[in-house]
């Protein structure tokens, strides 16, 4: 990124700056750590300068937002065309209580909604099930039937907000349900707009949140991405997680990692099912975690 | 990373198949149920962290959600966070603001670097299904979590208000009663197990029955079984019953227990 002559000057100038300024500071004021690290163990240094980026290639590994390699943001005008969605994650007790704080939200300004399902139907167990006493509409809305989604979705124009579900093994009986009340709002499957959460793998390494083993789990998986794919060219049908693995307490490098470890996984799944590449990758969206460790974040 | 894999593992053409369009959440574990006003401010810095790495879709945690449910006033306040920075902070309005910061570029070649060497493992054990039945990123993920919890506890890793600056137990404002939340998940389990048994009492049985078989009959053949399904819940199948006959074929998990 920068010439050979200034490089060197600039490698001078920083010796001489550690040798005559630095000392006078850390010798009367001495720093307040031997070592400071990020939240994945990557040791910072006290000063960066156009020395540390000397290898980066501008154009390969940057470049302009909205072209390859995306560094810089998948969009070329970013947030000065369009803010990004506002969603929140919500939902508790049944579906009346949801479908309020669902109003409630959109009334104060958000713009997609976000479902959270309790612990028996992320479970595939039906409210009556004995494994479900206790937890029913605790950690989200509980669903059974269809007619939860009705009341759910209940005043809410399906065509207009986009919703993301979190919702993992019982993903396809859930979508279903949303298409159902959907299409008896008038409103067909290929004009919906969403994303389901659809990622086993993560749960397997994160969550265990698991009713299947890892194949048929997949299995599945791709019945969603090729249904969608075919049907619902709006519907993100799979949001590949790294926030799950990240409060498990993976670092985030791990987080990053693992989850584009199980984003190639399912690409190599769908491939093998004999979709073309290009007809399902567009559709594909992730999920991650931002912590306290503001510029690792960021750079993550 | 997303669009090197895709473009160059992959031979993706589109350039949307090389997007890496993510939501991003900030994070529920490192909130406290101590002084929990102050998790208001850790939003905030998560948020904008956020924003910076450009995501498309933001959660932001309501401050009270390590005591209970949020409450609508603790929504709104999570809300109206996104709302200042997206509008008044001016950071929405120039591209990608930090491209270029020396720290951060080199920090980010950083994480690159490491984050290629656990794919390269996970390769190298044939793929992420394989990695998982080995244990191999569970067992990764338990030594960090090890590893932070350890910090948190001597003290190595600061969390205001948890392992410094504490204030006197007594004084903490807690804004919801546990025995009212007890009783509220009493009358939700009632009112939704009412409604089932009316569903289950009106609907027509034997359609159900019929429509649950085609399903089993899909996953055995290895079939897409979505539009059966999608079929039976029309017809009131309820979530447990579509998901049971899948268990039956696809058989259920045994967590891997890592030591």
């Amino acid at each position: 990124m920068f010439d050979l002559k200034f490089l060197s000057k600039l490698s001078k100038e920083f010796e001489r700056w550690e040798k005559e300024t630095l000392p006078k500071w850390t010798c009367r004021l001495p720093e307040r750590k031997s070592e400071f690290v990020t939240s994945s163990g990557i040791k910072v240094k006290r000063l960066y300068t156009p020395l540390d980026v000397k290898d980066m290639d501008y154009f390969c590994e940057l470049g302009f937002p909205g072209e390859y390699p995306f560094t810089r943001g998948i969009h070329a005008t970013m947030y000065r065309a369009r803010i990004w969605t506002m969603r929140q994650f919500s939902g508790f007790g049944t579906a009346e209580e949801t479908n309020r704080r669902f109003r409630y939200l959109i009334k104060e300004g958000e713009t997609g909604l976000s479902i959270a399902f309790d612990y028996p139907t992320i479970m595939g167990y039906d409210s009556d099930h004995p494994m479900a006493s206790g937890e029913v509409g605790v950690c989200g809305v509980a669903i059974d039937t269809l007619k939860d989604f009705e009341i759910l979705f209940d005043g809410i124009p399906m065509d207009k907000i986009t919703t993301s579900m979190t919702i993992n093994g019982p993903t396809i009986p859930i979508l279903s349900m949303y298409i159902a009340v959907a299409e008896k709002q008038g409103v067909p499957q290929h004009i919906l707009g969403g994303t389901v959460q659809n990622d086993m793998l993560k749960e397997f390494i994160g969550q265990k949140l698991i009713i299947w083993p890892p194949e048929p789990s997949v299995k599945l998986i791709v019945d969603v991405i090729e249904y969608c794919a075919k049907y619902m060219p709006k519907w993100n049908p799979i949001s590949i997680s790294g926030y799950h693995i990240r409060e498990a307490g993976a670092t985030a490098v791990q987080e990053l990692a693992f989850t584009l470890a199980d984003a190639i996984a399912y690409v190599e799944a769908c491939i093998e099912r004999g979709m073309n590449v290009d007809d399902f990758a567009p559709r594909l969206s992730f999920f991650f975690a931002s912590h306290n460790n503001f510029f690792e974040e960021i750079a993550k | 990373m997303w669009a090197k894999i895709m473009h160059e593992r992959f031979d993706a053409k589109k350039l949307r198949s090389m997007w890496m369009r993510m939501h991003v959440q900030t994070s529920g574990v490192t909130l406290t149920a101590q002084q929990p006003v102050n998790n208001v401010v850790r939003v905030t810095i998560q948020a904008l962290a956020a924003v910076l790495g450009g995501a498309q879709s933001i959660h932001t945690n309501s401050f009270d959600e390590t005591l209970c449910l949020p409450t609508e006033e603790a929504v709104r306040i999570a809300l109206r966070t996104q709302q200042i920075i997206a509008y008044e902070s001016g950071v929405a309005d120039v591209v990608d603001p930090l491209g270029g910061s020396y720290y951060l570029e080199w920090l980010t070649d950083e994480i690159e670097e490491r984050a290629w060497k656990y794919i390269d493992a996970i390769d190298s054990m044939g793929g992420m299904i394989r990695a998982i039945e080995k244990g191999y990123p569970q067992r990764e993920v338990a030594e960090s979590a090890y590893k932070y919890q350890h910090g948190i506890d001597t003290g190595r890793i600061p969390i205001v208000g948890v392992n410094c600056y504490q204030v006197d137990e007594s004084e903490d404002w807690v804004p919801i009663n546990p025995a009212w939340v007890v009783r509220r998940q009493k009358e939700y389990e009632e009112k939704q197990l009412q409604r089932l048994r009316m569903v289950k009492a009106t609907r027509n049985s034997a359609n159900v029955e019929s429509k649950l078989e085609k399903i089993r009959k899909a996953a055995e053949k290895g079939e897409n079984v979505f539009p059966y399904v999608i079929d039976a819940v029309k017809a009131y199948a309820t979530l447990g019953e579509v998901c049971g006959v899948l268990r039956e074929v696809y058989g259920e998990w045994r967590e891997i227990i890592i030591i």
